[in-house]
């Protein structure tokens, strides 16, 4: 059973019954779930979560929805994979990557939207949208097909054709707006208050967005039962940065780990950093920026959450950085040859921003530190077409071969 | 010579449940929305903070731009341009 019990203001705190609504009537601030947590706390142990599925759905005594197999695909559970190497070029000694590029669609959207989409079915509601970078349309489509209800994905026109393809073949109508992503949003916005859907991002938000918090609760289960001294997360809206805190800080309360609590590090690439730049500057005011950024599935310069994630990175005794548009593919790449792991360009961004605080020594060697990786390479293949790589041209026979392979192995070895 | 101002759905109580609101054209954002304010008082209080500025989860768009790419709440307005605003959402 779900111990939720209606939306909460995050500004002034007035409560509402849990419908579709994601916005205050009393002062237009943005919407939260809220729970029994007391019960909760004495009804959820270590024991009754690991009688659970292997799904994000054993930690439903902590979402907001009923667990229902109509949109389930396995979202979730996720490996925890020791990156012994990746480790030792960056000198860490304890790294791990929580690797979400393996969920049905091949992102952490799976999370967000599988709780999601449970509550529009709870909520009867006749259809599934959202307004995507991509990642999550394609998480939409997929859950929205499996729920057996049609779908509106909500893109900028000059979206990589591979996330655009990766939502149409679930038969999602695809709206490509001629526009940014923060446009692309705006426009949804004004449709949700229109068509009667769920836009799993905008009226289902206070529901979908606690589905991030599985991140955090996987991860403490899967290092037995502990925070991570430090954990690195790429920014785009700040939701998954500040809803992984807060999976943190619940397990916490729940006593199902011991402090302290993990130092939050948020990642951004320089074309889209409105975050990190306040954080820079020591405010809480975010200022928009046009997003000019590779990294598309962060490219959101208009980041609702911003201000609620500089407020946990300063409490966590963390940060928010930026690395240059250079380095997301170095990133990339950087992660794949050492770990096997060929994640998208957030992946690069937060690699890249992990590389950066470790040689500025700002991580102590012995930290468990874990870094997110929320999203698969091939569905951004483009950014790294220009990567350098090893080929061999040669003619089907071992001489040729030979010739052609002998003297750069020689070349290497003097 | 008027200003369309599209309310969204929670502040439609503030406007007898219009989800369009025409005003007398001002010469800026700021007039815009206090003559709004004017025809219906609660709507204001919504708006600002207690130092006159607008509410960091409230977005304003002129026409199809968000005012802070443009001139903030001095940006000018013209005869038929539209004010739309919206809450502060995004992620995906």
């Amino acid at each position: 059973m779900s111990f939720l019990r209606g939306l909460r203001c995050k500004e002034c705190g007035a409560s509402y019954p849990a419908g579709a609504l994601f916005v205050c009537d009393e002062c237009f601030g943005p919407l939260e779930a809220f729970y029994d947590e007391h019960a909760r706390n004495a009804h959820v142990t270590r024991e009754s979560i690991a009688q659970g599925p292997r799904t994000l759905w054993r930690y439903h005594d902590f979402l907001p929805s009923e667990y229902t197999p109509r949109v389930d695909l396995n979202d979730g559970w996720t490996p925890l994979l020791r990156a012994d190497n990746l480790g030792r070029a960056l000198g860490l000694n304890n790294l791990y990557l929580k690797n979400d590029t393996v969920n049905p669609t091949f992102s952490f959207k799976d999370r967000v939207v599988s709780v999601a989409a449970a509550k529009a079915l709870e909520l009867d509601l006749p259809a599934l949208a959202c307004a995507s970078t991509g990642n999550l349309a394609g998480a939409v489509a997929a859950h929205a097909a499996r729920a057996g209800l049609p779908s509106y994905v909500f893109i900028p026109a000059d979206l990589e054709p591979g996330k655009i393809l990766s939502a149409a073949i679930y038969g999602a109508t695809i709206v490509a707006v001629h526009g940014d992503y923060d446009q692309a949003n705006r426009l949804a916005t004004e449709a949700a208050e229109t068509y009667g859907w769920g836009f799993v991002n905008i009226n289902l938000r206070p529901y979908y967005a606690e589905g991030s918090k599985t991140l955090a609760y996987e991860v403490a289960e899967q290092l037995g039962w502990r925070a991570p001294d430090r954990v690195v997360i790429p920014v785009a809206s700040g939701a998954l940065y500040t809803k992984i805190n807060r999976g943190y800080e619940e397990l916490y309360d729940a006593k199902l780990i011991a402090g302290p609590l993990p130092k939050m590090i948020g990642a951004q690439a320089a074309g889209c950093a409105p975050v990190a730049t306040a954080f820079a500057q020591r405010t809480r005011e975010i200022t928009p920026v046009k997003a000019r950024s590779i990294a598309k599935s962060l490219a959101i310069g208009n980041p609702a959450d911003g201000r609620y994630a500089i407020a946990v990175a300063r409490q966590s005794g963390g940060g928010v950085f930026s690395v240059p548009e250079r380095a997301v593919a170095e990133g990339m790449a950087l992660l794949a040859r050492t770990e096997g792991i060929f994640g998208e360009t957030a992946a690069g961004v937060t690699i890249s921003v992990l590389k950066k605080l470790a040689d500025a020594r700002a991580i102590d060697p012995d930290e468990v530190v874990v870094a997110y990786l929320t999203g698969n390479g091939l569905k951004t293949r483009e950014v790294i077409e220009g990567v350098a790589h090893q080929r061999i041209d040669t003619q089907p026979n071992l001489e040729a071969f030979q010739r052609e392979f002998e003297p750069r192995v020689y070349a290497v070895a003097a | 010579m008027a200003t369309k101002i599209k309310i969204p759905t929670p502040l439609r109580r503030h406007t007898n449940g219009q989800a369009t609101v025409e005003v007398n054209a001002a010469t800026n954002v700021r007039g815009t929305l206090d003559t709004l304010a004017a025809q219906y008082p609660t709507i204001g209080e919504r708006l600002y903070d207690g130092q006159g500025q607008v509410k960091s989860h409230i977005n304003i768009f002129l026409n199809n731009e968000d005012i802070r790419f443009l001139n903030g709440l001095d940006t000018h307005v013209r005869d038929g341009d539209t004010v739309v605003l919206l809450p502060a959402l995004a992620g995906g």
